[in-house]
């Protein structure tokens, strides 16, 4: 679950990104972040995963009071999610498989139960062929989705997405949404910030809107006005 | 809502139910371990001559040990030529000057008292000097009796030597007592000057090795930034970061450590024969002292250490200036 209560993020130049963020996801639910460039979707992001701190209000999440969490104990908190960026920042000289098998080697685990994991993570985004190639032989999408798999790999209860599909034509990225879907009706809670209106509002999850650093209006994807 | 938990035991939650803490930091090193000796083994060249740098930094202080060791074994062989001359009293009689011989020879600070009479003097000079017909045309015999003093192999150092002469000096029917020490002294100072010598240097070096495997480890960090910034943004503890390069920087060390005792061995190979012919002048039968089982696991220890430490202090400093953004 992710709480927001009353958050602002003011960067030292003064600039506001966030002001009065309100907002509840509870776990196991799936939302779409939308807004212009400079909204602050990024941002919002980033405080949840503990990139940056807000200036003012209160984030919890799965229970955990961000502004509890010391330092020493981010990793810990960072490993609770699967975080999916627009570049999937793969390692060039690692394989697929090694790029996918670096959060189950963070947290220790054996070589047999390493690769049965990312095999299943590998199989799940239909890379499993690839897992000896290295990233730059991939295309985009591809690529991007062996970084999906390696968000998931680790069976995180929380997935944050930041624009996966910036640079997807539409049938990749529509693939792409549903591979989170797919992960949120396992019972992942899934936040992915998008400005794909056009494909957000046909998978009938609520769609929260962010426009100059504040909440605008949050809308379920029926409410929205058919293009 | 959930009553709030900490990080900790969200992510105990995560941890596979077969798998405890303890084994999963096991695996990590042992991980680390393998992983930063293939990044040296990728990189060959760039690793071989940090190797052969770390290698040569600490060959040199280490063969200046081992080769002061040696020079002070065979200084320790002439402090023993170290002697006493008593020249007593003409007072003296013969027959008191052996008494006296045989009381000092008592002491637990000398070993040998030889006495020479009178006469026995006058027939030594007579014999080493060459003045039989000056020495014929006096009355009477001008020598003293003297007792040589061979002092134990302890008391032999210019100091003990110096105190050892001052008290026998007011010893009763002693008139003077000659020792022979600035040469000593002289020696003594310039083992002590090549002691310091070889200490500065050491330390030198010490700061070479440190800045040698703190510069390599910095490049490597330096080339690995997008690695960290990703490990840490999936939740990779300082730790998991810091261990592949502090491991780097005791291979490094280590390896550095192997290759001084080779470059050592080396030298010394080559030294051999030139210094046993040296001695032979001397018609010494001296053999060049190689380092011992604890010279070799001294240098070892040593160069593991500096590896680490290295690695430690560059990794402490550079490692919180990556994080993701």
């Amino acid at each position: 679950m992710i709480c927001l209560h009353g958050v602002a993020k003011r960067y030292p130049c003064g600039h506001e990104a966030l002001s009065n963020i309100n907002l509840t996801l509870d776990a196991g639910s799936m939302a779409f972040l939308t807004g212009r460039s400079g909204a602050g979707k990024s941002t919002l992001l980033k405080l949840i995963a503990l990139i940056e701190r807000p200036t003012r209000g209160q984030i919890l999440v799965n229970g955990m009071r961000l502004s509890d969490v010391g330092r020493e104990h981010i990793p810990a908190l960072r490993r609770s999610m699967g975080i999916i960026f627009q570049d999937p920042h793969l390692l060039a000289d690692r394989t697929v498989f090694d790029n996918v098998a670096l959060p189950l080697t963070i947290l220790g685990y054996r070589r047999a139960e390493v690769a049965r994991r990312v095999r299943a993570a590998l199989d799940k985004v239909g890379l499993l062929r690839k897992e000896r190639q290295y990233p730059p032989t991939l295309s985009s999408g591809e690529q991007q989705r062996v970084g999906i798999a390696r968000a998931v790999v680790h069976k995180p209860p929380i997935l944050l997405a930041d624009e996966p599909t910036g640079n997807l034509d539409p049938q990749l990225s529509a693939e792409i949404m549903d591979l989170f879907l797919q992960f949120n009706r396992v019972g992942v809670t899934v936040l992915v910030v998008s400005h794909d209106v056009p494909l957000i509002s046909r998978l009938n999850k609520p769609i929260i809107d962010l426009e100059h650093g504040q909440l605008r209006r949050m809308v379920l994807s029926d409410d929205l006005p058919s293009p | 809502m959930t009553p709030p938990q900490t990080a900790k035991s969200a992510a105990k939650n995560l941890s596979p139910v077969a798998l405890s803490r303890l084994q999963a930091y096991g695996v990590n090193h042992v991980r680390a371990f393998v992983f930063s000796l293939k990044r040296l083994y990728k990189s060959p060249l760039a690793s071989l001559l940090n190797i052969l740098v770390i290698g040569f930094a600490l060959a040199l202080p280490g063969m200046l040990f081992i080769l002061l060791d040696n020079a002070r074994a065979v200084t320790e062989r002439w402090d023993h030529a170290a002697s006493l001359s008593l020249f007593v009293a003409h007072s003296v009689s013969d027959h008191e000057l052996k008494t006296l011989a045989d009381t000092l020879v008592q002491r637990h600070d000398i070993v040998q008292a030889q006495a020479l009479t009178r006469s026995e003097t006058l027939a030594e000079f007579r014999a080493l000097s060459g003045f039989t017909q000056a020495l014929d045309a006096l009355e009477e015999n001008p020598l003293p009796g003297v007792i040589v003093l061979t002092p134990h192999v302890d008391h032999q150092g210019p100091t003990a030597l110096q105190a050892l002469a001052e008290e026998l000096a007011v010893h009763e029917g002693i008139a003077r007592v000659v020792v022979d020490m600035l040469w000593l002294e002289r020696l003594h100072a310039i083992m002590q000057l090549a002691q310091w010598g070889v200490d500065i240097l050491t330390v030198l070096l010490i700061i070479t090795v440190w800045l040698v495997i703190g510069n390599s480890i910095r490049l490597e960090i330096h080339n690995r930034r997008k690695e960290i910034t990703l490990s840490k943004l999936i939740g990779a503890s300082d730790a998991f970061v810091r261990r592949p390069f502090l491991y780097g920087g005791l291979w490094l060390g280590s390896l550095g450590a192997l290759m001084a005792l080779g470059i050592i061995a080396g030298v010394l190979f080559l030294l051999h024969i030139p210094l046993s012919q040296l001695a032979a002048l001397y018609a010494h039968s001296w053999h060049l002292q190689g380092p011992q089982w604890h010279d070799i696991a001294w240098l070892f220890s040593a160069g593991s250490l500096l590896g680490f430490s290295g690695a430690w202090i560059t990794v402490a400093h550079y490692l919180h200036e990556i994080e993701p953004a």
